[in-house]
């Protein structure tokens, strides 16, 4: 096992946290033993941070212990491993306004000690900022809106200034006929209204038409 | 340390009463009946559609077979049809006595499927109640492109009907006004009085039919159907011509300069089926929902109104535009 980030890890091309509860799985993801320690296999293919890395993400936004604030959790598949990598000491607040996708990431949130639920709409920030008495030391968000770039902007303020945020960027939601290179540069011109960008990753072949721009709140 | 455990705590308690609010409800098993239900009508419709062209070339042989097996289709389709008005009818009269004896059972269920949740449904002000199922007509006239719409659903009640059409909007008020209180009734759990509303509405609105005329509401009413007929037969047969080059610039300019984003008409609620006919297109209201992933019967359950305003704003442009210039002959 070598380790990649803060928690991340890797062998053999393949993307690996340490499992939180040793013995569970939360998607059916294989779970491997390495030396006494248990480690739950990271499938690029349902999770964009994971093909993030893949494509050669420089830098990651987790670490252990962080305070994260993560919008779009839906059904916790990323969340898992963010909450893998926080580890016990971490807070993850997870947003999503689907009562649906909550059902599971509710019950995820029973058994990890390190998830925050929260439904509710991420453009209406008033609904949750209260729970922020400390700002967020990272935040991650994959929703696929029209105005996914402006979400993210709107949450800024939650986050500490020069933590680190990423966002997956679906161009396909925003414009169907676009290009996608103009429809990405009109986002980002969005996101520098609150932050530098760091690196724009481009997701395929994991995911068409999308990708995930690192960015650092000003 | 403490505060944290405590916080999650509080959310953790606080995500389950709001999935509960959503889940706990038997409206959702009466949304889900009434969705079904007009899939299956369209369906339905096409089934015979397609067996009274085919019985017309008389089918032998394999042919007839498969003509047999369309018809016991479409006539178990029609049985599924009636089960579920059944229950539909039965799950309304429980949950909404006051309200489902004024809308009707199905009219009332897809009142109800529109506004997402019994509670959201019965804290609704009239004037949403009368919209409900025309939220695309709706949101078009927020961005102030179009004229408010008078009536979503309310729009086939039997009282609406045989109305001419200037005389819909102000009925359609007087009877969201009536199942606004009927659901507040319902929802407080108190006296069903609807049987002498519905008679009372009844009494009401055939005074209303029987007014006279004017000269104005008439020359209203031909405007009305000019717009809903003739008009979009018009602006689509001058789309569908061959244009010159100079022509098409001239249009998008122009184009351009009055919807400022350059995203082509939206003016065209009307699309043109193989009968000549003009028909409404049918993607309205079901699908509405953002531009973004969800689990398909989860994206049904969004609010057309409430908590997704903000976000409506936005969506309509491109969503439910057909392709820019699909039917445009250069
Ligand atoms: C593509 S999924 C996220 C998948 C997740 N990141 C993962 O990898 O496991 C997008 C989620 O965003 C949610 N969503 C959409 N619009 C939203 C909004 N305005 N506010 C909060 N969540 C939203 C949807 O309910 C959906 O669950």
């Amino acid at each position: 096992m070598q380790k990649l980030f803060d928690g991340i890890f890797s062998k053999k091309n393949k993307i690996y946290t340490k499992n939180l509860l040793p013995g569970k799985r939360v998607y059916g993801e294989k779970l491997v033993k390495i030396d006494g320690v248990e480690y739950r296999e990271w499938d690029a293919f349902r999770s964009k941070y994971c093909a993030a890395l893949k494509s050669g993400l420089t830098q990651s936004i987790f670490f252990s212990g962080a305070t994260v604030l993560y919008l779009g959790s839906a059904e916790g598949t990323t969340v898992s491993h963010v909450s893998d990598i926080v580890g016990e000491e971490g807070n993850v607040f997870c947003v999503d306004i689907s009562e649906i996708a909550m059902k599971k990431l509710a019950a995820l949130a029973e058994e990890r000690q390190n998830l925050f639920p929260i439904i509710s709409d991420a453009q209406l920030t008033k609904n949750y900022k209260e729970y922020f008495e400390k700002k967020a030391d990272a935040m991650f968000q994959d929703i696929s809106q029209r105005n996914q770039a402006d979400i993210f902007v709107r949450n800024a303020a939650l986050l500490k200034k020069g933590g680190l945020g990423a966002i997956a960027i679906k161009t396909k939601s925003i414009s169907q006929a676009k290009e996608k290179l103009d429809v990405l540069s009109g986002e980002i011109k969005t996101l520098e209204k609150e932050f530098e960008i760091t690196q724009v990753v481009n997701l395929e072949p994991f995911e068409k038409h999308h990708y995930l721009v690192l960015v650092k709140k000003k | 340390m403490d505060a944290r455990v405590e916080l999650r705590k509080k959310l953790l308690k606080k995500t389950k009463e709001q999935m509960n609010e959503k889940f706990a409800g038997k409206e959702i098993h009466i949304i889900k009946a009434v969705r079904l239900l007009s899939d299956l009508d369209s369906i339905n419709n096409l089934m015979s559609e397609n067996a009274s062209e085919w019985k017309l070339r008389e089918p032998r042989g394999e042919a007839a077979d498969a003509f047999t097996e369309l018809n016991e289709n479409t006539e178990r389709i029609a049985s599924e049809k009636k089960k579920l008005m059944e229950f539909i009818e039965k799950e309304m009269d429980a949950e909404f006595p006051n309200f489902s004896i004024i809308a009707t059972p199905v009219l009332g269920a897809k009142l109800l499927a529109s506004a997402g949740s019994k509670k959201r449904l019965c804290f609704m002000p009239a004037s949403t109640i009368q919209v409900l199922g025309a939220e695309k007509a709706l949101f078009a006239h927020l961005r102030k492109k179009a004229n408010s719409p008078k009536h979503g659903h309310l729009f086939n009640h039997p009282l609406m009907q045989k109305l001419p059409r200037f005389k819909r909007g102000k009925v359609a008020r007087i009877i969201a006004g009536k199942l606004s209180i009927a659901l507040k009734q319902d929802y407080f759990n108190g006296e069903n009085t609807s049987k002498n509303v519905l008679a009372e509405l009844e009494k009401e609105i055939a005074k209303i039919a029987a007014e006279p005329v004017t000269p104005k509401q008439e020359q209203r009413e031909k405007v009305l159907i000019e717009q809903h007929t003739e008009g979009a037969k018009k602006e689509t047969s001058e789309k569908s011509r061959t244009w010159t080059p100079e022509e098409r610039r001239a249009y998008f300019a122009e184009k351009n300069k009055t919807s400022g984003s350059g995203d082509g008409p939206r003016q065209t609620p009307f699309k043109r089926n193989e009968g000549n006919t003009w028909q409404k297109p049918h993607h309205e209201s079901r699908h509405f929902g953002g531009g973004g992933f969800a689990p398909r019967g989860e994206r049904s359950e969004r609010p057309a109104f409430g908590r997704n305003e903000n976000k409506s704003k936005s969506f309509g442009k491109g969503r439910f535009n057909k392709p820019k210039h699909s039917f445009m002959k250069f």
